[in-house]
């Protein structure tokens, strides 16, 4: 069964409602755009789906704003968090104009393919193992890290949020005088 | 009272004092849910600072993978009421969070990095290291791509600062991890952080891996000793990462012709990232900073 077909049948079988479209902007942070399942067939992974990409920092002027991402069949998998059942694709960006991948896309950049045939010394697959650490700050149950000189809280309505509103907190040396400096992005 | 980790006590007594067994293992799970082949969890160093281990794989899938991955933590850290960052240096005067890269490189089944060289490696497996420590400071533009970054790239703090290999050597930027088979030849890129984009960051390393092959450029010898007990003297011939997103931009712009072998990254690629990259510099070097009050405010 191709990888076309299996994303077919995982969408019957998982009774998905949304499929959603990833892909990564320059900086990294991953982006996704939601097609309702019925806007979904085989010749979606042929044809993609339109966007607008004049709003991603970085990339098309918005008189060439029109763009394609065209779905990683091979990547299909579900979201795990969504209320409402969800295929997740990584998609790579391709011009409308000739159809080959945009310049500016860093899964074209990456992709192996494209550097193993610019560089024939060696037949090669490189792996990475990655190890990561995150910070958790335990801010629900109001315990806020010790020996630090300002604290980022992102808070919004009393819940904590991803969203970029920032309250800083300026502690004077002897901890006394507190300053608060609200930031506001956006 | 309560069962509380101690400064720098996170790593790692069992819970209690470890809060975090549960949202670290949901984390886990459902990465591995979503296609991730998990290896392991644990609490850090720093007070709320943690660990997650995913196995190799091939470039593009790591780099797709990286992206699963931080949208996990972002969405359980969430739902558990908590938030998670990336962010390689949230805290002042504690441990930063970086990313470990491990590399080898292979023909078919075999690695070519396992050799009769240092450490079991090969001759490629020198080269490419030293391609890495030779475009190091490009790399970092990639690797270490927020102004943050470079909080975290100061000595002390376990931070790998300096551009040598070394066997087992934890303080190295490139160290050689002692493996017992030659399947397992590898050495590990220990100066990035997960604040930047992976499709670049992988990219950019495999380009001067590859670049330090076709050169031959060697990386001179190992440096198996403690590399923050160096004296003065010692520290001058050995090269550092940058110390700002303004310098790894520069380095960039200067070094970046092993990027463009065969057109895998372009100028205007390069160009574009720059740009985008130096207004974080410029909003960053022209805000007023918190700690600016404390230092300046009654001049």
């Amino acid at each position: 069964m191709s990888d076309i077909s299996k994303v077919m049948k995982m969408i019957k079988d998982k009774e998905v409602k949304f499929v959603d479209l990833r892909f990564t902007d320059t900086k990294g942070k991953w982006q996704h755009t939601a097609q309702t399942v019925e806007t979904i067939d085989e010749s979606t992974f042929e044809d993609g789906i339109m966007f607008d990409g004049s709003s991603i920092a970085g990339w098309k002027s918005i008189d060439k704003a029109d763009m394609i991402l065209k779905p990683d069949p091979s990547t299909a998998v579900m979201d795990p968090f969504t209320a409402q059942p969800q295929l997740v694709l990584f998609c790579d960006v391709i011009e409308p104009d000739d159809g080959k991948p945009y310049e500016l896309d860093p899964r074209s950049t990456g992709k192996s393919r494209r550097i193993f045939k610019s560089n024939l010394v060696l037949v090669i697959l490189l792996f990475l193992v990655l190890k990561l650490n995150f910070l958790s700050l335990m801010m629900s149950n109001g315990q806020l890290i010790r020996n630090i000189l300002f604290t980022v809280l992102i808070q919004k309505k009393g819940h904590i949020t991803l969203e970029p509103r920032w309250k800083v907190e300026i502690w004077d040396i002897d901890q006394k005088t507190k300053v608060d400096i609200f930031l506001f992005l956006l | 009272m309560g069962h509380r980790p101690k400064d720098k006590g996170g790593y790692f007594p069992v819970p209690p004092v470890d809060s975090a067994t549960d949202i670290r293992a949901e984390m886990v799970s459902t990465m591995s849910e979503m296609g991730l082949e998990m290896e392991k969890h644990h609490h850090e160093v720093a007070p709320s600072q943690h660990e997650l281990g995913m196995k190799f794989g091939p470039l593009i899938k790591s780099a797709d993978d990286l992206q699963k991955y931080k949208y996990c933590v972002h969405m359980v850290a969430q739902a558990y009421g908590k938030t998670a960052t990336f962010m390689p240096k949230p805290v002042y005067n504690d441990n930063g969070s970086g990313m470990h890269v491990h590399q080898s490189v292979w023909k078919g089944n075999k690695s070519v990095f396992a050799g009769n060289g240092y450490n079991g490696l090969s001759d490629e497996c020198l080269y490419y290291i030293g391609g890495i420590i030779k475009h190091a400071k490009a790399i970092n533009a990639f690797s270490n791509a927020t102004t943050n970054s470079y909080k975290r790239l100061i000595p002390g703090f376990e931070a790998p600062v300096l551009l040598a290999y070394s066997f087992r050597n934890r303080s190295a930027a490139c160290r050689v991890p002692y493996v017992s088979s030659p399947k397992a030849a590898r050495f590990e890129v220990r100066f990035g952080d997960a604040s930047g984009n992976p499709y670049f960051t992988f990219a950019s390393m495999l380009m001067a891996g590859i670049d330090g092959i076709k050169n031959k450029i060697h990386p001179g010898e190992a440096m198996d000793k403690d590399l923050y007990a160096l004296s003065e003297e010692e520290l001058k011939g050995v090269p550092t990462v940058c110390g700002s997103l303004r310098e790894a931009l520069d380095s960039l712009d200067k070094d970046r012709d092993f990027l463009k072998a065969g057109n895998v990254f372009t100028d205007n690629l390069i160009d574009s990232y720059i740009a985008l990259k130096m207004d974080e510099v410029l909003q960053f070097e022209h805000t007023p900073h918190p700690v600016e009050f404390k230092m300046y405010y009654s001049v």
